[in-house]
């Protein structure tokens, strides 16, 4: 075991212990290289995708499910690169693979189901929350709210019988999660999300965001971003989505809601059109292709 | 047959391929964002631009710059929703761009990419690729970029399709500018077009409010000379009415139509002269006159009235008071005069002083302060600025008693405004009034010796017997006059002196007389039938003229008494001027003037 129960492990130590049990999905240094760089051709960019069988396929699903709603058939990832955009894309494989990373935390420590049920809602709030504001690569958003959670996996991974403790203890105190991890860890899930981001070269407009969900204030450089992400997590968390009825809804940061400049009007269609996506996707992105 | 490489050579050729590659990626950011930095001319361009058109054009200029596509066009999207191909380029591609928005409209693409802030590429049937990209800010949707690429095209990296996005974001946000300029340009067209309107209608009001203007001050000259001709003979002749052999009753009788006559006279003056002022129309007329003749001409002029109320007036100037000033010595008589009738209406037993001060002395001008002192009721502090309003007097109650139109301070006080100076009173019920005022005065040019200048110093000049004319008998004078009964009265006042006088009944009759014989002056009417006396005057002046003396006194006797009416008559080539109804005194004054004392 990785964990003595009586000291946890610092923020560094915790990050050194990580990289050695999860990386970065391999395709996606080689896929941003290449959707990047002048000479190559959109079957180069498609090759690189489809050497995942796994991922192509759930690719291709997404692509023809409800929340692209293209009037015909996208059969094939050229297409869906042409037609989705070949960043969009991109963003949209690592938020697949990125939940094969994860694969050896106990269920009975954390329902991975319902985390990625939290996780994709989230990333489908955000990603409505992005297009209602015309917000170029929306598939952005949905990557962020994908990962916002990603800390809370890490400490799992890394210190299972702590994290049993920290998950407890905001099930008996009725506390808000990462306030638990302050005051034993001295730092959060957040946090921790936002450092792993920041160690696999993801870009600051990912990180800034996931570190700051719950603290949208401390975002410097994208404080739209972690506006939307902190407010994408306060919906899952108020419709009990992959959250249990018992877990405190974090506290809404006013500032933050101001500067998404959406009215109340507007916000009913979106939780509406949402719901219908987040069952849809969680099955594609969960049941066996 | 190849060597099979060995692992080291074979990871240095893998190295030296993606050194070049990454070489080669590196040098087109290096490009794309050299050519971002210096896309100063699109965004001046996009600021200045007047329409949507200007916008697209210039944006379309700026994507031929990064991005290799065979045609381009901007769609703007109309108020009913449609979209409208507004700019291409090249210009003769615009057709095929035509039928490719309407294809991809059909098969749904557009709808597809006008919801994403994206570029999106699709195949057409026509054989090439078509990139969609919406031109839209945050709040709005503006339009549609479309552009066709080669079939060939492999991949569009992923730094230019954001540069597109770029250049297509700034368009969107120009073309929102645009539309606020467009709405603030709009709304300050409805504004200039409001105050144009405004502006207009005020100034047909002030036109019209100018006409009436010129129709009134038409019909104040109409009315000053219709009412003074009349008056003239009834003035005039009460007054040899009154030297002549009268029963005690009779006399009576004509004393009264007498000082109705004057009393009326000096009503219409009020108001003729008030009219003037409020409209503007009186201007100072300045020449140099002799100060303390003046103020003996006021004291003569009231003489009668101070001697019949049984009291005394005195007047005296203070050291330093000049005895020639510049000024307009009529205005400054009407205040005096005024002045002097009020003390003597409201004084009913004592005396009036009259002073003349040295208020301040400067350079160019000098400020005179006259003092008219009384011992009669007085005036309550409260009132004191009321009556120097229009139609005022101290006291509701008095105007029975006193008489008056109530414009005579207000005309005083407009008048000494006019020269700069102030009016005032200083008075308590029962205590008598000090009316006094400053006027601004310039000095003569040159001494002017006025006949019957005062020998006395001028320190001390004061009031002093009264200067009976003693005219020339033997002098020749010609009356120029239409009006029979104002012959009367001129003939009867001038024989009274013991002066005879032909008589000309119109300016062509006076020249022929003037043809005939020689005088030593003319008293000319001004307006008359066949000749008017301006005309008269002129011809007589006019050395090619039978006339026998060119330069003969001529004396203005009109009833235009009205602004400029002094001016036209001298301009005309007369002398001098005296306005109807003729007083005596004045009219004595004008032939001591012009005859001498007749000592010769």
């Amino acid at each position: 075991m990785f964990v003595e129960k009586n000291r946890p492990l610092s923020l560094n130590e915790l990050l050194r212990k990580t990289s050695t049990i999860c990386s970065l999905p391999l395709f996606y240094d080689r896929l941003n290289e290449a959707i990047n760089h002048p000479r190559s051709s959109l079957a180069d960019i498609g090759k690189i995708i489809s050497e995942d069988q796994g991922l192509s396929t759930r690719l291709l699903r997404l692509a023809n499910s409800p929340i692209f709603g293209y009037h015909a058939r996208i059969d094939s990832i050229t297409r869906a690169l042409t037609l989705i955009g070949t960043q969009q894309l991109r963003d949209l494989a690592l938020s697949i693979s990125i939940m094969g990373t994860f694969k050896d935390i106990p269920e009975d420590l954390l329902s991975m189901q319902s985390f990625w049920k939290h996780s994709i809602a989230c990333g489908i709030f955000s990603r409505n929350l992005a297009m209602l504001r015309r917000e170029v690569n929306p598939e952005r958003f949905f990557l962020a709210g994908m990962l916002h959670d990603l800390g809370l996996l890490v400490i799992a991974t890394v210190m299972p019988q702590l994290s049993k403790t920290l998950l407890q203890e905001r099930q008996d105190q009725q506390q808000l999660l990462s306030l638990v991890e302050q005051q034993t860890l001295g730092y959060d899930h957040a946090t921790v999300g936002g450092a792993l981001l920041e160690m696999w070269k993801i870009p600051l407009n990912l990180s800034e965001p996931v570190a700051c969900h719950h603290n949208p204030d401390a975002a410097l450089k994208y404080a739209l971003e972690a506006a939307i992400i902190h407010i994408a997590d306060i919906f899952c968390h108020a419709f009990e989505l992959g959250a249990a009825p018992g877990w405190p809804v974090p506290i809404l940061n006013k500032p933050a809601w101001q500067r998404l400049d959406i009215r109340l009007a507007q916000l009913e269609p979106l939780l509406d059109q949402s719901f219908e996506q987040i069952d849809e996707t969680l099955a594609i992105l969960t049941e066996a292709p | 047959m190849t060597r099979p490489k060995t692992p080291v050579a074979a990871t240095e050729q893998i190295l030296r391929e993606r050194n070049l590659y990454l070489e080669e990626a590196n040098r087109q950011y290096v490009s794309l964002l050299d050519t971002l930095a210096t896309s100063r001319g699109f965004q001046q361009e996009l600021a200045h631009a007047e329409t949507s058109h200007g916008i697209y054009t210039a944006t379309l200029t700026q994507i031929d710059r990064f991005l290799p596509f065979e045609a381009i066009g901007c769609l703007h999207a109309d108020a009913d929703g449609a979209f409208v191909l507004d700019a291409t380029s090249p210009f003769d591609e615009t057709a095929r761009l035509q039928e490719e928005t309407d294809n991809s409209i059909m098969n749904g693409a557009f709808a597809w990419a006008l919801d994403r802030n994206q570029p999106m590429i699709t195949p057409s049937r026509q054989g090439a690729l078509i990139l969609l990209h919406a031109i839209s800010t945050y709040k709005n949707v503006y339009g549609m970029f479309i552009g066709l690429l080669p079939l060939e095209t492999e991949h569009l990296d992923a730094t230019l399709q954001n540069v597109l996005t770029i250049i297509l974001y700034t368009a969107a946000n120009a073309l929102e500018s645009l539309g606020y300029r467009t709405q603030l340009r709009q709304h300050l067209a409805t504004l200039e077009e409001r105050v144009g309107e405004r502006t207009a209608e005020l100034s047909a009001a002030l036109q019209r409010a100018e006409g009436a203007n010129k129709a009134k001050g038409d019909f104040l000259a109409t009315v000053s000379h219709e009412i003074r001709t009349p008056m003239n003979g009834v003035v005039g002749m009460t007054s040899l009415l009154l030297d002549s052999q009268l029963s005690e009753d009779q006399r009576e009788y004509a004393e009264a139509i007498r000082i109705s006559g004057e009393s009326l006279m000096s009503l219409i003056n009020d108001v003729l002269d008030f009219s003037k002022i409020e409209s503007g129309q009186l201007e100072l007329d300045e020449q140099t006159f002799d100060l303390r003749q003046l103020l003996q001409n006021c004291e003569r002029m009231v003489q009668s009235r101070v001697k019949a109320a049984g009291l005394c007036l005195q007047w005296r100037t203070a050291p330093g008071v000049p005895q020639n000033l510049r000024g307009d010595s009529g205005r400054l008589r009407q205040i005096l005069l005024n002045l002097f009738g009020n003390a003597i209406k409201f004084t009913p037993a004592g005396k009036i002083d009259v002073q003349v001060e040295l208020a301040e002395s400067f350079e160019d001008f000098l400020v005179l302060k006259f003092l008219v002192r009384d011992s009669g009721v007085g005036i309550a502090v409260a009132r004191q600025t009321a009556i120097f309003e229009p139609f005022t007097q101290a006291d509701g109650s008095t105007t029975r008693k006193y008489g008056g139109t109530g414009l005579g301070l207000a005309i005083c006080r407009q008048l000494v405004e006019l020269m700069h100076g102030e009016i005032g009173v200083i008075s308590a019920p029962g205590e008598g009034a000090t009316f006094w005022f400053t006027a601004r005065f310039s000095y003569p040019h040159a001494a002017v010796p006025a006949p019957g200048v005062s020998i006395l110093p001028t320190s001390l000049a004061s009031s002093q017997t009264p200067c009976v004319p003693q005219p020339d008998i033997q002098a020749r004078i010609l009356l120029v006059e239409d009006n029979l009964i104002n012959q009367k009265v001129a003939l009867r006042m001038l024989s009274k002196w013991g002066y005879n006088a032909d008589v000309a009944s119109d300016g062509r009759k006076a020249v022929e007389a003037l043809q005939q014989k020689n005088y030593d002056l003319v008293l000319m009417d001004c307006m008359m039938p066949e000749m008017d006396g301006f005309a008269a005057t002129r011809l007589i002046r006019d050395p090619s003229s039978a006339v026998s003396n060119h330069r003969v006194p001529i004396v203005a006797m009109t009833a235009n008494a009205m602004k400029g009416d002094r001016e036209k008559c001298l301009q005309s080539g007369m002398d001098d001027y005296l306005a109807k109804p003729i007083d005596r005194e004045e009219l004595a004054q004008m032939l001591v003037k012009w005859l001498g004392s007749g000592e010769k």
